[in-house]
């Protein structure tokens, strides 16, 4: 399986990364009285693996989707390569930008191969990668079906072979694991680790602890939209999450601790 | 531009393979107008001239009718599973999508209206037509026209609550100038020798559509991108 | 913060406003009742007339008013633009209402139907149904951008259909003379005098609904931003907690 992501993913290296940081200044969302998302700043670089971590509804959705251009920040600005914004220049950053969402982008109806062949089609990609694509997300008895026959396993991976399609120099990840079996999980993390190699930058939102050491380089804590840690990933990531939250950014309160163990149970055996 | 004409054509392909599995909106809309008719027929019209004149209104809002059934429709399946955000990740998408959407809007209610046309005529046994090759104009111009209209507020609506009820209501108001032409253009049609040439309303028809393709493809871009999966 | 202001006691110019709409009004109620001669057939009924016409203007205003910022709004994102379209729409449904309500009534006195089919008349209760439409659309949406982006682009739709629903319905109806503003049937000069009278005092009537709409508009505004204030004072509270730990 290395060999073919290291093949595959060798389809990026004739593209250089076109876009290489990414800075966040002050950046608030608002949604009518609430502000999901209030004065995060933070900049981030190619070759970097984020993890983007915090409780449900603490804004790490809305700030991937924002990162992503489809939402537009009220204040601050988001910049590409400090040149980019992600409010004016959104067509041209589209182009390599990658984004795996918590729903699958997929249309059900079609089947996986034809989501990928219109996704290629869409963003001028040769139609002969789709089919090293199915060979590398290990879709390919099940690549003429329908997406809804599909199971969620299947989905994600699909999902991960449509948002690298285009070989983008950044990839954003809602939640990418939930519902990955442990194979899944270690394939996504070795697609990721070729990423990296390649200087592109990927955030990753997760509520994943079991991450294997050194797939991450840092990680951003969020709370009730306000980014109260970041932090580079020494060793694992729970153990940094708790080094975090021990330095007061979990304001003591063991409730949150509590709160991370019990969604890493949900991890899918 | 070939692109962008690649896109469409990829996108139109999409939308009609996903169609024709289901069959969906095909059927329903069909099975739809001819329960439309069937109610028209027993709504009385007794009087055979009356028939006459009855019969390109009833045309008319059956299109109405069912059109707003298969535009909220086209759009509802792009929002399952989120694609349409998948889609707005591609840069210069906006163009090719409305004209996807359209094309597909315009060829879904044109079957549907090979259905609906003949189902009207039997229902009121109408004779002669003035000039079929006009009769297939003016349904042409207003399907096209009524879908464009169509396919933008359905995109704008797309994330709302009650949606499929509020594009009737806001759709059909806008849309009075197109209805008008096409019903008095086909009742030209139906009675050449009464009143007004059919050719008149043609030419309102096709201003309609001139600023609306131009109006609505500028306002899909803002009504599509609103960052908000409902 | 200016916000704010729109909370507090109304400027001198809006109570000036307010204080000469309403001696407008009196005045034209006056002289159309007083001053302007009966007119021979119709009687006192006509007088709707001048409660008529104005009223449409107005209406029309306040939709073009509504597409105007509609554009603006599309254009560069403001709360502001938001809350002038929304009120523009609002004043203009409620004078299209007074016109499809006084149309009728003169209608049937005068010439007994109900329903005149004129085109103006077709025309304005297309465009109040199409406002009618945008005001449920909020009421259905909320207050999220979203649905100020859905209504802007129905407001700008709306507008720009006027000359075709124009175009479409004088070829049905015929342009006839319009009956019902009675234009050039012969107005003598006293009429002149209250017609003008009333444009002006409805004209005023219509500002300061819009202004009083407006400054609604922006005290919600303003309530909407105190929630966020506070919210930010709430984190800004906490950052400093954590500095200290």
């Amino acid at each position: 399986m290395s060999e073919a992501q290291g093949d595959l993913l060798a389809g990026f290296d004739p593209h250089p990364c076109a876009l290489s940081s990414v800075a966040l200044r002050e950046v608030s969302i608002t949604f009518g009285r609430r502000y999901a998302v209030y004065r995060v700043s933070c900049s981030l670089r190619g070759g970097e693996v984020v993890a983007l971590l915090g409780d449900n509804g603490a804004g790490k959705t809305t700030l991937l989707r924002a990162m992503a251009s489809l939402i537009a920040p009220h204040e601050g600005e988001i910049r590409y390569d400090d040149a980019w914004d992600v409010r004016r220049d959104r067509a041209a950053l589209r182009a390599h930008l990658g984004l795996i969402a918590h729903e699958s982008l997929l249309h059900p109806e079609l089947s996986g191969r034809e989501n990928l062949a219109l996704s290629a089609a869409l963003r001028d990609v040769p139609t002969r990668e789709v089919a090293s694509w199915l060979e590398l997300t290990r879709l390919v008895e099940a690549a003429d079906r329908p997406v809804a026959t599909y199971s969620r396993g299947m989905r994600q991976r699909l999902s991960v072979a449509r948002a690298l399609l285009h070989r983008p120099s950044v990839v954003l990840c809602d939640e990418p694991l939930t519902g990955l079996d442990r194979r899944s999980q270690a394939l996504f993390w070795e697609v990721v680790a070729g990423l990296k190699a390649r200087g592109r930058l990927v955030v990753v939102v997760t509520h994943q602890l079991d991450v294997p050491v050194g797939a991450l380089d840092r990680m951003l804590l969020l709370r009730q939209g306000r980014l109260v840690a970041d932090l580079p990933v020494e060793g694992s990531l729970r153990d940094t999450l708790d080094r975090a939250e021990a330095r007061g950014a979990g304001g003591g309160d063991s409730r949150s601790g509590g709160e991370t163990s019990a969604s890493t149970a949900e991890v899918v055996r | 531009m070939r692109r962008a004409l690649r896109t469409w054509w990829a996108l139109v392909g999409r939308d009609l393979r996903i169609e024709w599995r289901s069959k969906e909106i095909l059927y329903t809309g069909g099975l739809f107008a001819v329960v439309l008719v069937t109610l028209f027929l027993f709504s009385g019209f007794q009087d055979r001239a009356v028939q006459a004149q009855a019969a390109p209104g009833v045309l008319w809002v059956s299109i109405a009718l069912t059109g707003t059934l298969v535009f909220g429709r086209t759009f509802e399946r792009d929002r399952e599973a989120d694609a349409l955000s998948g889609l707005l990740m591609i840069p210069g998408i906006a163009g090719p999508l409305f004209a996807a959407k359209l094309t597909t809007n315009v060829l879904l209610l044109l079957v549907i209206e090979a259905l609906l046309v003949p189902a009207v005529f039997l229902t009121f046994s109408l004779q002669h037509v003035g000039s079929w090759p006009g009769l297939m104009a003016v349904l042409a111009l207003g399907t096209l026209g009524f879908a464009t209209l169509g396919t933008v507020l359905a995109a704008a609506l797309a994330a709302l609550r009650m949606r499929e009820v509020l594009l009737p209501l806001v759709l059909y108001p806008l849309v009075i100038p197109l209805l008008l032409s096409g019903v008095r253009a086909t009742h030209a049609l139906l009675h050449p020798h009464a009143d007004g040439d059919w050719t008149d309303w043609v030419g309102v028809m096709i201003a309609f559509n001139a600023l609306f393709l131009v109006l609505a493809r500028w306002l899909f871009e803002e009504a599509v991108d609103h960052g908000e999966t409902g | 913060m200016q916000a704010w202001k729109t909370l507090e006691r109304p400027a001198p110019w809006l109570v000036g406003l307010a204080g000469l709409t309403g001696v407008a009004v009196w005045v034209a109620l006056g002289l159309v009742f007083f001053y302007a001669p009966s007119e021979r057939t119709m009687g006192v009924v006509q007088k709707i007339f001048y409660l008529h016409v104005p009223s449409a203007i107005m209406a029309y205003a306040g939709f073009f008013l509504c597409c105007g910022a509609s554009v603006v709004y599309l254009l560069r994102p403001s709360p502001k633009a938001d809350v002038i379209a929304r009120a523009g729409a609002e004043v203009g449904v409620l004078f299209c209402t007074v016109v499809l309500v006084t149309g009728p009534l003169w209608a049937r006195k005068a010439w007994g139907t109900w329903w005149t089919g004129e085109p103006r008349l077709l025309l304005t209760l297309i465009m109040a149904l199409i406002f009618v439409a945008y005001l449920l659309v909020r009421a259905v949406g909320g207050r999220r951008e979203m649905t100020r982006k859905v209504c802007a682009v129905l407001a700008i739709l709306g507008v720009a259909d006027i000359p075709l629903v124009r175009l479409s319905v004088e070829r049905w109806r015929g342009a006839h003379p319009q009956v019902i503003s009675g234009e050039g049937a012969g107005i003598s000069p006293e009429m002149q005098v209250a017609l003008t009278a009333s444009f002006v005092a409805w004209g005023l009537l219509f500002a300061l609904f819009l202004v009083l709409r407006i400054r609604l508009g922006f005290g919600q505004e303003a309530v909407e931003e105190g929630y966020r204030l506070v919210q930010a004072r709430e984190h800004a509270w906490e950052a400093t907690l954590e500095k200290r730990a």
